[in-house]
């Protein structure tokens, strides 16, 4: 065999290719790999796989072995195409087969074998790093990620054009393969989120890593990971080409969304024609939104330290409201004339005649109407509870106060009700409207006769303007708490040229608002907030902490924390809007994280005021969030509407509106609650940067979206281009016949799998630093037909199955071992063992028990739990659900089953282009011992013993017949019978499941 | 080429040298940096060690002479708080409840912080190196002699599961080996009825990011860690109940004979006889394991020591396990990893996490781990075993000088934080590195991760810049392309 050492002067080439500062190959000649595909000819006549290969053995001085038989070439060509054993009678049938085309013949049969699919599955989703939970700490469960390996099966099963297999993966969105793009997000996210801006900015580029790095291995065989940090060392990557790709993934992000039915565009008109009708009903329910109320409301809950005080002890805690949804219980939503429950339990005081039991502090001077509620309900509370006044606030002196109220503790604030004996929250009773000055208070009294009386929510409120005669209101002027999505002020329609947002507190940190929208009182309200109808934004300080939360987001249009602006003090800040013009306005929205799934809740204003202004000196107030509850305050429905001041005309109308849109909500969830699967969340992408030394807190020139510089066509595209023209512009740049990668790495992957090695042997790194192929012009030319066949897959595994190489005895002899241990050249079949995957299933086959059931969410082989963190302790049970091929498992990341884990099972932490094969003592242990493999024995037995009879010898016989497709040799027999009459049936099934024989393939 | 212990069957037969030059693919299929290297020409040539597939576990040479055979890593999770133990900060008790200068513009892991927060237990001189330590782990501070303290440690990240992977395989993601199994990778063990790496987790549960602790990801799996501790024995390690003896040696009989008949057809295939040799190994490794996890062969006065019988039952339980792990280590275990603390279950509950009641919290785990791991570094020492086993006590990252806002507990911080190293080879009464007077950030001598694994690996006789696998393109090291040694605290 010809020796070839590197020459010295080859040495010199390479070594200034790849010294220095600027690692740059040499451009002549490019690298193999990086050059345009040829198809070469195959050097002789026959099959050209062979040809190929038998040239190359020439050289070598060796030659193919001759065929194997046929029983062995059964269990290699089962194995192999659907990961299963055949049974003894399949065999049988081949055998028997005398049709000259009876290999092409099994050949087809199993391709076209819905178990094919599973098994070529499963090398793919190795290949992705596939995996049904979220990896780091908490590792929790993707319940809806299985959805994408069923479509990695059809696609198998269907032949799917490889280019299309491609395509759909990074934009099956656009093409009506939503679970496909499961392939972008398959990879690990690092769901514990803080405050921390460094650590967030660390998580998200992690995750965008993933995906460039994973796509690059998965699809080009490339590391194009290497150049996050720094142009890639050995291949010409640069690092703006990584950042171009990362571009290309900057709309997704990690998580589920709704996945269009094949009626998609029919319940899409139909929920559309809904949204239609309820578009008019939202904008006239608007009308309806409760005005800010720019004055001092106190909303003092039981528990409220500061402005709330038990001066006798209560007789227990705080008694709830029972659950449902009637007036007074827990999930009261309220109506147009009555608040939702708000009550947050009562405190109950008995025999306390006269005696003051509770006070409210409000710390509020000026004229406030109060307004009281209690809990109620039963027979046992009083009909006469009091409360006082108390104008300085001091107890002991009595001359200052004054009798406000007199209830009935059983019934609702207005009186109405039975009295069920249950308990009910009373709603709101207006106690008139008092001077108070700040240290003024209320007392409830206890009532003359002893009986139960009751303490909930209070409210005070300040009156500005003189009492109006108009109808007397139902409730305080009330708001929902503010949240991280949209907040609403309304107020009365007034001209302004400017807007300010002024924040005195937050949840943490320094505020952050993501959107900042003013509106006009129109039919079809403008935003003129927007920058892009002219409007500019000034501030009193921008965040410094890193580049995304700039000024201009504020009015961009555009939601979410990465289009934010985040103010550059602690729980303070204004931002201020300047329209084109004077405007009239009546309506402000605003947002903290308006996204779609909840994240970030720190950061969010909690006591702000907005105020308006024609010419930029004077300024008016037009919301506060003094009338808001307090943030985190459950009102059960999410909706307040204030009747006070309406008409009972108005108040119907509300009432009516109300149930309009209840029921036009109701009918688009029905048209629009598609299933959720785990593919992404597809959002506006935001602008990406070249991070220095790929550090996300060092951002340095803008990249657009694009692909590598130097392989296949050139790809351009705007910075600003949608999500979806980024995937699928790099999705056609890679699925490309011209591109000298996509083609080759393919069937250097089904080569890999077919012969034990592929012909690169690094499958995923055709790069510089990867292996060379062995067979460069049958890689080329099985590449060209490839694309030439219309990116068939399965004809490419007939071409690579039915030649004599593949068909070739895998016996070693003395010539092959010295010239070429590793077969690499394949004078004979490369033998190997099974992996984990396939093991478990012949076991279940052989046992008779695999269920064969596809597709659906998988089967657990850990026990739930549902910690925060969550724990997985394997199985030591296994039923019927477990029964099914281990391609349904629920893969968690990083936790292997305690049974099959050690057979080099891949953890899908990091992507696994090629399984080791290792040999371990733990291995044998858990075929020896593990609970399943005793319980399978136990099943193999059962079948063996119900197919054979009672007979020792014909059970051993009809054993090996089913795991090992042929019949015991006279010592084996004997062997076999004294263990079965000694210790049963089952201790040989036992036995056979551990034997080399079974486990490896020849 | 495969790296060894990945090849496909058959080709163990040949040594790698002589594959790499008599295979008839010339450049074919050698990756050419690994080839370069090979040749002398590109600096520190990559080393993957040759494995015999049918003994995996077969004692290796290491790089150069060691001076550790074996290591045990003590694992706190939770990130124990270095200012309330090994790292006095005089200036942290003066300061007491005034705002740390540039606190304001601060965000850690939770978010703001309020003012400086003195260490909760008082700290006094212990040893004869008068190194002061905090009384909340007295026992183990009484052992300053012994310990090289590395006081400038810095993590790349702030949470609990990225910065738990980093210090035990290097990487702050998912998916990468851990010391243990480089280790064992690079060595063996010089037990052969035992596995090369054993991770011994708490009783109460396994460390917050589990079985990545101790992964082999892409190194083969024979070097993965095999989880078990006194309590909860390796998985499948013995007959079930419904198979007898008799029986049980009549099955493995028929599987030898089997296996034999099997090799004779397929003579050359070195796999199969690997198999057939790890056959062998697992019915010495029941018999092995079987009794280097029965305690009760230890008199009552070791188990007393280490507080086996105490009424805590996690401690007693962690007690076992540093029990075991002398043990262990005796039998030539290379690489035992001990853990103190499990995932997140509640504070003062799971482990050191102390965010909320730190006063409440830490002498709950502080009763758990200092009175047996004392107990065992001692027991070490007295066995001679502290000669050639390396002591590496660490955690995930430290905590903050200050309180959380609203708090009374100490959030996460990996800009500064201590380990310490004892046994041998290592300065022992030695303090390496600093925080700044507060204990915030690590500014003299400055560690890093790589350069406490480079550390360690070096002990070893291990070049952290040679010890390789390829995976996907690249030459993957424990420290990736980072690391250095630490000279001084080196004996």
């Amino acid at each position: 065999m010809p020796r070839r050492h590197i020459t010295s002067a080859l040495l010199l080439c390479l070594l200034s290719s790849i010294s220095g500062a600027e690692l740059k190959p040499a451009p002549n000649p490019p690298h193999w790999a990086f050059q345009a595909l040829k198809k070469p000819q195959p050097p002789n006549a026959g099959h050209p796989v062979d040809a190929f290969i038998k040239a190359k053995l020439a050289e070598n001085k060796l030659s193919l072995s001759p065929e194997a038989d046929r029983r062995t070439l059964a269990r290699r060509l089962y194995f192999d195409l659907i990961g299963l054993p055949p049974s003894p009678e399949e065999v049988a049938a081949f055998i028997a087969d005398k049709d000259p085309k009876a290999f092409e013949k099994l050949v087809d049969k199993l391709l076209a074998s819905p178990r094919y699919g599973e098994r070529w599955a499963r090398h793919w989703l190795d290949v992705v790093r596939f995996a049904e939970s979220n990896g780091f700490e908490t590792n929790g469960e993707r319940k809806n990620a299985w959805p994408y390996r069923d479509w990695v099966i059809r696609a198998f099963n269907d032949d799917k054009p490889y280019d299309h297999f491609i395509t759909e993966q990074l934009a099956g969105d656009v093409l009506g393969a939503d679970e496909a793009t499961g392939f972008i997000v398959g990879g690990a996210t690092d769901v514990v989120k803080s405050p921390d801006p460094v650590l967030s900015a660390n998580q998200r580029a992690d995750e965008l890593h993933d995906m460039v790095s994973t796509t690059g291995s998965a699809f080009l065989g490339l590391t194009t990971g290497c150049a996050r940090c720094h142009d890639h060392k050995f291949d010409p990557i640069a690092t703006t080409d990584y950042y171009a790709m990362v571009a290309c993934f900057a709309g997704v992000q990690h998580g589920e969304r709704a996945v269009k039915p094949a009626n998609f565009a029919e319940l899409q008109s139909r929920s559309d024609a809904v949204r239609g009708k309820l578009l008019p009903v939202e904008r006239r329910l608007a009308q309806f939104d409760p005005l800010a109320h720019p004055s001092r409301t106190s909303v003092i809950h039981t528990d409220d330290a500061r402005r709330a005080m038990q001066l006798v002890p209560s007789k227990g805690p705080a008694a709830n409201y029972p659950e449902g949804f009637e007036r007074g219980q827990a999930g009261d939503t309220g109506n147009a004339t009555r608040l939702p429950q708000l009550g947050t339990g009562y405190l109950y005081w008995n025999e306390v005649v006269g005696k003051n039991v509770f006070a409210w502090s409000p710390q509020v001077a000026g004229r406030l109407r109060i307004w009281l509620s209690w809990g109620g309900g039963y027979e046992a509370h009083a009909t006469d509870a009091d409360y006082f006044l108390d104008a300085d606030g001091d107890a002991a002196t009595t001359k200052d106060q004054t009798q406000i109220a007199r209830v009935n503790h059983q019934k609702f604030a207005d009186g109405s009700g039975s009295v069920p004996g249950q308990r009910q929250w009373s709603g709101f009773f207006d106690a008139g409207i008092h001077e108070l000055t700040a240290v003024s208070k209320v007392f409830l009294r206890g009532s003359a006769s002893g009986k139960y009386v009751s303490a909930d929510v209070v409210v005070f409120q300040e009156v500005r303007a003189a009492p109006s005669p108009a109808p007397v209101a139902t409730g305080p002027t009330l708001r929902l708490p503010v949240t991280r999505g949209k907040n609403v002020e309304r107020f009365a329609p007034v001209e302004a040229k400017h807007l300010r947002f002024t924040i005195a507190e937050t949840t943490q940190l320094e505020p952050c608002i993501d959107e900042l929208e003013v509106f006009t009182p129109d039919s079809t309200p403008r935003n003129v907030a927007l920058a892009s109808a002219g409007a500019k934004a000034t501030s009193s300080g921008n965040y410094e902490g890193n580049p995304y939360h700039k000024l201009g987001n504020i009015h961009d249009g555009l939601y979410g924390n990465e289009r934010s602006w985040i103010s550059s003090e602690r729980g303070k800040g204004w931002v201020q809007i300047e329209f084109a013009k004077l405007e009239m306005i009546d309506r402000v929205a605003w947002s903290r994280d308006r996204d779609n799934v909840p994240r970030y809740n720190d950061r969010l204003a909690t006591r702000y005021s907005i105020e308006v202004s024609r010419d930029g000196t004077i300024w008016q107030p037009v919301a506060t969030s003094e009338d808001r509850l307090a943030f985190g305050t459950k009102v059960p429905g999410g909706v307040i509407y204030s009747t006070a001041g309406m008409t009972p005309t108005q108040a119907g109308q509300l009432a009516e509106l109300l149930a309009t849109r209840k029921s036009l909500e109701a009918d688009i969830t029905a048209f629009t609650a598609f299933p959720v699967v785990y593919a992404g969340r597809l959002v506006k992408p935001g602008d990406t940067f070249r991070m220095h030394r790929g550090d996300p807190m060092q951002p340095r020139e803008q990249i657009a979206p694009g692909a590598l510089a130097k392989f296949g066509r050139k790809l351009s595209l705007t910075a600003d281009a949608p999500d979806q023209d980024r995937r699928l512009a790099l999705a056609k740049w890679i699925a490309s016949p011209e591109h000298p990668l996509t083609a080759r790495v393919l069937v250097n992957r089904l080569w890999h799998h077919h012969f034990g090695a592929g012909i690169v042997d690094t499958p995923s790194d055709f790069g510089l630093n990867g292996g060379r192929p062995t067979h460069p012009e049958l890689l080329d030319w099985l590449a060209s037909e490839f694309i030439a066949r219309g990116w068939s897959v399965k004809a490419i595994h007939r071409l690579m199955v039915t030649s004599a190489t593949y068909r070739q005895s895998g016996a070693a002899h003395a010539a092959g071992i010295s010239g070429d241990a590793g077969a690499r050249l394949l004078w004979r079949f490369p033998p190997r063992r099974m992996e984990a995957e396939t093991l478990r299933d012949a076991m279940l086959l052989v046992s008779g028990k695999l269920d064969v059931r596809m597709g659906g969410p998988g089967f657990d082989l850990f026990n739930p739990n549902g910690n925060y963190v969550k724990v997985y302790n394997s199985k030591r049970e296994f039923g019927p659900a477990e029964f099914r091929r281990m391609v349904y498992q629920s893969k968690p990341r990083t936790e292997l089953d305690d049974t099959f884990g050690v057979f080099d099972c891949p953890d899908a932490g990091q992507v696994s282009p090629k399984r080791l094969n290792s040999t371990t003592p733990l291995q044998a242990l858990n075929l020896l011992n593990s609970p399943f493999a005793i319980q399978q024995s136990k099943f193999f037995a059962e079948r063996v013993e119900s197919e054979s009879g009672k007979d020792a010898s014909a059970q051993v016989r009809r054993a090996f017949q089913i795991i090992f497709t042929r019949e015991p040799v006279a010592d084996e027999l004997g062997a076999g019978i004294k263990l079965v009459s000694a210790h049963g049936v089952a201790a040989l099934c036992r036995a056979l499941f551990n034997t080399n024989e079974f486990l490896s393939t020849h | 080429m495969n790296p060894p212990g990945m090849r496909p069957l058959g080709d163990g037969l040949v040594n790698r040298r002589d594959f790499l030059h008599s295979g008839a693919m010339g450049l074919g299929s050698v990756a050419l940096a690994s080839l370069l290297a090979e040749q002398g020409l590109l600096g520190a040539s990559p080393i993957r060690p040759v494995i015999d597939p049918s003994s995996p576990y077969a004692p290796r040479p290491p790089h150069f002479t060691p001076k550790a055979r074996r290591v045990l890593m003590v694992f706190c999770t939770g990130a124990l708080s270095h200012l309330d133990t090994f790292d006095y900060k005089p200036a942290l008790v003066k300061h007491h409840d005034k705002p740390m200068p540039g606190m304001d513009k601060l965000i850690t892991f939770q978010g703001e912080n309020g003012n400086l927060v003195k260490p909760l237990w008082e700290f006094r001189p212990r040893g004869q190196c008068g190194k002061m330590t905090s009384d909340l782990l007295p026992n183990l501070g009484a052992l300053a002699d012994e310990m090289c303290f590395i006081h400038s440690m810095t993590g790349k990240s702030n949470t609990h599961g990225p910065a738990e992977s980093q210090m035990s395989t290097g990487f702050v993601l998912d998916g990468f080996p851990s010391m243990g199994a480089w280790v064992s990778y690079a060595l063996g063990s010089e037990s052969q009825n035992l596995p090369a790496y054993v991770a011994i987790p708490d009783p109460r549960g396994v460390p917050q990011i589990s079985t990545r602790q101790w992964a082999s990801s892409f190194l083969p799996a024979a070097y993965q860690g095999t989880p078990f501790n006194a309590e909860k024995p390796i998985a499948n390690l013995t007959r079930p109940a419904s198979i007898s003896e008799n029986g049980d040696v009549a099955t493995r009989d028929f599987v030898k004979f089997l296996n034999e008949r099997h090799l004779a057809r397929h003579p050359g295939d070195g796999d199969l006889s690997a198999r057939i040799a790890s056959y062998e190994l697992a019915g010495r490794m029941q018999l092995a394991a079987a009794e280097v996890g029965d305690l009760r062969g230890e008199s009552a006065a070791t188990q007393e020591f280490y507080g086996v019988n105490d009424t805590n039952k996690n401690k007693a339980g962690f007690a076992k396990n540093c029990l075991l792990a002398r043990r262990l280590l005796e039998r030539g275990v290379r690489f035992v990893q001990l853990f103190n603390g499990a995932y997140a279950m509640g504070e003062g509950v799971g482990n050191w996490d102390g965010h909320k009641t730190i006063a409440n919290q830490y002498p709950i785990h502080a009763a758990i781990l200092d009175q047996p791991c004392a107990a065992l570094l001692r027991d070490l020492k007295s066995r001679g075993l502290l000669e050639d086993t390396l002591v590496a006590f660490v955690t995930e990252f430290g905590r903050m000088p200050t309180f959380q806002k609203g708090s009374n507990g100490r959030d996460h911080n990996p800009k500064g934080f201590t380990v310490w190293l004892a046994g041998a080879g290592v300065r022992a009464g030695h303090s390496h590195g600093a925080t700044d007077e507060f204990g915030y950030q690590a500014t003299q001598d400055v560690a890093t991760i790589y350069d406490l694994h480079a550390t360690i690996l070096h002990l070893l006789g291990l070049d952290h810049t040679r010890l390789s696998t390829y995976h996907n393109g690249i030459e993957r090291r424990l420290t990736d392309v980072h690391g250095d040694v630490i000279g001084p605290v080196l004996a």
